[in-house]
């Protein structure tokens, strides 16, 4: 951070103080139901980044229905690498900026945009565009790379994934929005709403050598985000996550798709990507955990193009 | 005969000298410990401006550095023959931490200082002793009396860790009030912390008791300036006539250089500090054009300069007979069997170990400004010749791909500074993958942790069993970074790693098309129908 940052964070911190002294319950860990919706997700195709979320959030009655006044907002973005927007290795700056944007104008108290992030925090938080987008909509960003932020809970019903270090930030925050890209994965074939979830816990190498698959499935028993929003609106083929610094294979898709529901999101971003959910097998793990449905015919989709 | 005032524009001149050191010395802290990019160009600004680091870089690189350092080195050397060893007091982070020692010290408790001996003799023989190792592959008695390197290693082995330590205090402080910094993880051996931190502890023994005896008895710099100022065009001189012999100057005089029996000054040993001047009740010292009355240093200038000149013919001739004088780098084809086992990897623009032990005075810098700690500085691990020299440690980081910074402010040209596409093509070291450790195939279970962070494509994953993938691996598109080996979860020995090049290659790019796994529908951009 540089001097003129903490300045301002010291700006804040009466305001901070003053939140903190009021800030009271927690939020229950798993996902509260939002009245009754018509949809159970909300597919977008057309747009922009931006205008999709609005034509799709509307199908859940809007952010007011995730979001109350005096609310605080944890949005889990993907800012992993190093890299420029188009590469297609990270979140949409626009689609972060208008859901931090539609937070605030829900009446959201804080905001917060976290990723622990692959590459360097600092750097991959300024040049994926991500840091200015949170900004100018009104949230502040947390890299989440310092293990003093994290807290040892145990994951009820996990076999591998027994217990967990989770971003305290996440236990704290009443509502808790994940904001995947979708792309290739070179070890589990797409990367989503699930394997996003890997950057708010602290030791990703304990997933990697312990069933990775399974290890993604059964986090969400501990956490289930309040709502999932994929950016597919730049899909990367091939040599994911990260990408060929040189260029990968992209496709523009200009889609987005939008769920309270985790398996839901997943299976409709498998087959975006170009293949079966039934072929992925954290998707299936999860289903079979009761976290969400993945049969994508039994689910209710509002299919919007704008 | 008028009396001279006082003090006069002597304690005005101090000020000017402190705060232009406080300046100095802050744009070093802030450059080696902030990471953004003002503090960064101040820190190569003033580290390139660095005396010895400059000749390092003058007589040891190609002519484009070479001639970055000759602008220094002429206004540091004119401005020492001018009006001595300034550069002492303004520019050097050793000397200006030693100033800001004795002060803090004089605030505690009073130490009279002494006159001291010349010693001059002493002096120029260590200096010699360690120029002359240093020629001929063994440059640790140089490096570890440099000053700069010296400055460079006690911040970032003792102050890096101590801030550190506070800023994670700091952070769990302002946790509570929902403020979250990215933190300043200190990540290193603590075998450097414990060696520099016993370094300091002497230094600051010997200040406090002597006060700059270090830069009069081993800082080789220091001699350097000191045969430029034995007898400057203008320095500090008593007024005989004025001085009433009451001793003040020699109580306060931390370069030990008043000799009151012979009311005389050593313009050789005076860095300029004017403390005297500012103090003296009668204005007996002034600073004016030199006469015959300063004192000389024990060995007489002739002899001073006859040795310096046999000590850099020595130099010259250990320099000639070494294996290190490989100024650009090889220019014969790579050696296909440098590889070996437990090689360390040099950081990017070091060009080969030659190239880079013969020129890194471990100054640490680098490691300094480091953004993901892969630099940290080793002990043998490139042997004798390379002591405390910084090599990439994958544990603790990887080498970001966006990133040159090391090459951009090694004061020195051991690591040549290089264009980021050039060095986004470079071979630093060679992927090697060894499958019985592998998770894939000791778990059975999906793991691909090395390939989702390869930037170049060295390392992908390709079909094994079902939807199982498995790494593969392509050296020659390797740059070395070790992102791969950073990211493998297995413990102990990690299943994919990095052997370092004797000698920096070129690697080959991947062409973009040959990429391995694609979904069914890879082609084409926005869909007709929603595909669900």
């Amino acid at each position: 951070m540089d001097r003129r940052e903490f300045l301002k964070m010291l700006g804040r911190f009466s305001v901070a103080a003053g939140m903190a002294a009021l800030a009271g319950g927690r939020r229950p860990l798993f996902a509260q139901a939002y009245g009754t919706s018509a949809w159970d997700i909300a597919a977008v195709m057309g747009g922009e980044p931006g205008d999709m979320f609005d034509a799709g959030i509307a199908s859940f009655g809007g952010m007011s229905s995730f979001v109350k006044p005096g609310q605080s907002v944890c949005i889990k973005v993907n800012a992993s690498w190093n890299a420029p927007p188009e590469r297609g290795a990270t979140t949409s700056p626009s689609l972060v900026e208008r859901i931090v944007r539609r937070c605030r104008e829900a009446g959201a108290s804080r905001v917060y945009v976290l990723d622990h992030t692959i590459e360097n925090a600092k750097l991959a938080f300024s040049s994926t565009g991500i840091e200015e987008a949170a900004r100018s909509g009104g949230a502040q960003i947390v890299p989440a790379n310092s293990k003093g932020y994290y807290q040892e809970l145990s994951v009820p019903g996990a076999q591998r994934l027994q217990s967990v270090m989770v971003h305290e930030l996440l236990l704290e925050s009443d509502v808790f929005i994940n904001v995947p890209i979708l792309k290739h994965h070179g070890s589990t074939t797409i990367t989503s709403a699930m394997k996003n979830l890997m950057g708010v816990i602290w030791d990703r190498s304990y997933y990697h050598a312990n069933d990775l698959h399974r290890c993604i499935a059964e986090f969400p028993l501990l956490i289930k985000p309040d709502l999932n929003v994929v950016d597919a609106y730049t899909v990367m083929n091939s040599g994911g996550p990260r990408g060929f610094y040189s260029g990968s294979d992209l496709s523009v898709r200009k889609m987005q798709i939008i769920s309270p529901d985790i398996v839901a999101v997943d299976a409709a971003s498998a087959r975006t990507w170009g293949t079966e959910p039934g072929k992925v097998r954290y998707i299936e793990l999860a289903k079979g955990f009761g976290l969400g449905e993945s049969n994508l015919e039994a689910l209710r989709i509002n299919r919007i193009r704008v | 005969m008028k009396h001279g005032k006082p003090g006069g524009i002597y304690p005005a001149l101090k000020t000017v000298r402190i705060l232009f050191a406080a300046l100095i010395l802050t744009g070093f802290v802030t450059g080696m410990s902030i990471s953004s990019s003002i503090f960064d160009r101040t820190l190569s600004l003033l580290a390139s401006v660095q005396f010895l680091p400059s000749i390092v870089r003058m007589f040891l690189s190609g002519s484009a550095m070479a001639l970055s350092a000759l602008v220094p080195l002429l206004v540091i050397g004119i401005l020492t023959i001018l009006i001595g060893r300034v550069y002492c007091s303004v520019l050097c982070p050793l000397g200006i931490l030693q100033d800001l020692l004795l002060f803090l010290s004089r605030k505690l408790r009073r130490r009279k200082m002494l006159h001291l001996p010349s010693r001059m003799g002493f002096h120029a023989a260590l200096w010699s002793a360690s120029l002359v190792l240093a020629a001929a592959g063994l440059p640790a008695l140089f490096s570890l009396l440099e000053p700069y390197a010296f400055f460079g290693r006690i911040h970032r082995d003792v102050f890096v860790p101590l801030t550190a330590m506070s800023s994670m205090g700091i952070i769990e402080v302002l946790k509570k009030f929902q403020i979250y910094l990215t933190p300043v993880p200190f990540r290193g051996e603590l075998l450097a912390v414990f060696s520099s931190l016993m370094l300091l502890l002497v230094l600051v023994f010997l200040t406090l008791r002597w006060g700059r005896w270090y830069c009069n008895r081993l800082c080789p710099t220091g001699f350097m300036l000191r045969l430029l100022s034995i007898r400057p065009v203008f320095s500090l001189q008593f007024k005989r006539e004025e001085c009433i012999s009451c001793g003040l100057c020699t109580r306060i005089c931390r370069a030990g250089c008043i000799d009151l029996e012979n009311i005389s000054i050593e313009p050789g040993r005076c860095v300029l500090c004017f403390d005297c001047a500012a103090a003296c009740p009668t204005g007996a010292i002034t600073f004016r054009h030199s006469r015959n009355s300063m004192a000389l240093p024990d060995i007489s200038r002739r002899r001073a300069l006859l040795s310096a000149a046999g000590t850099l013919l020595a130099a010259g001739a250990a320099w000639a007979l070494s294996p290190l004088k490989n100024l650009e780098g090889s220019t014969g084809p790579p050696d296909a069997e440098t590889a070996e086992p437990g090689h360390p990897v040099l950081p990017p623009g070091a060009v080969s170990r030659l190239h880079y032990s013969a020129r890194c005075i471990s100054c640490h810098t680098c490691v300094a400004s480091c953004p993901t700690h892969v630099l940290q500085p080793s002990f043998f691990a490139l042997g004798l010749q390379g002591f405390l020299q910084p090599v990439m440690d994958y544990r603790a980081g990887y080498c970001e791909w966006e990133c040159k910074a090391c090459s951009t402010v090694c004061p020195t040209g051991a690591i040549a500074p290089i264009q980021l596409d050039e060095k986004k093509m470079l071979q630093t070291g060679t992927v090697e993958f060894v499958q019985d450790r592998c998770v894939v195939f000791t778990e059975g279970t999906a793991c691909g942790a090395c390939a989702e962070v390869c930037p170049t494509g060295a390392v992908w994953m390709a079909p094994y069993q079902g939807e199982l993938t498995q790494p593969l691996t392509d050296a020659a598109f390797c740059s070395g970074c070790g992102s791969c080996e950073h990211a493998c979860p297995v413990e102990g020995e990690k299943a994919i790693f990095v052997e370092g090049l004797e000698e920096h290659r070129r690697r080959k790019e991947k062409p973009v098309g040959q990429q391995e796994e694609q979904g069914e529908d890879p082609s084409g951009d926005e869909f007709e129908e929603f595909p669900f």
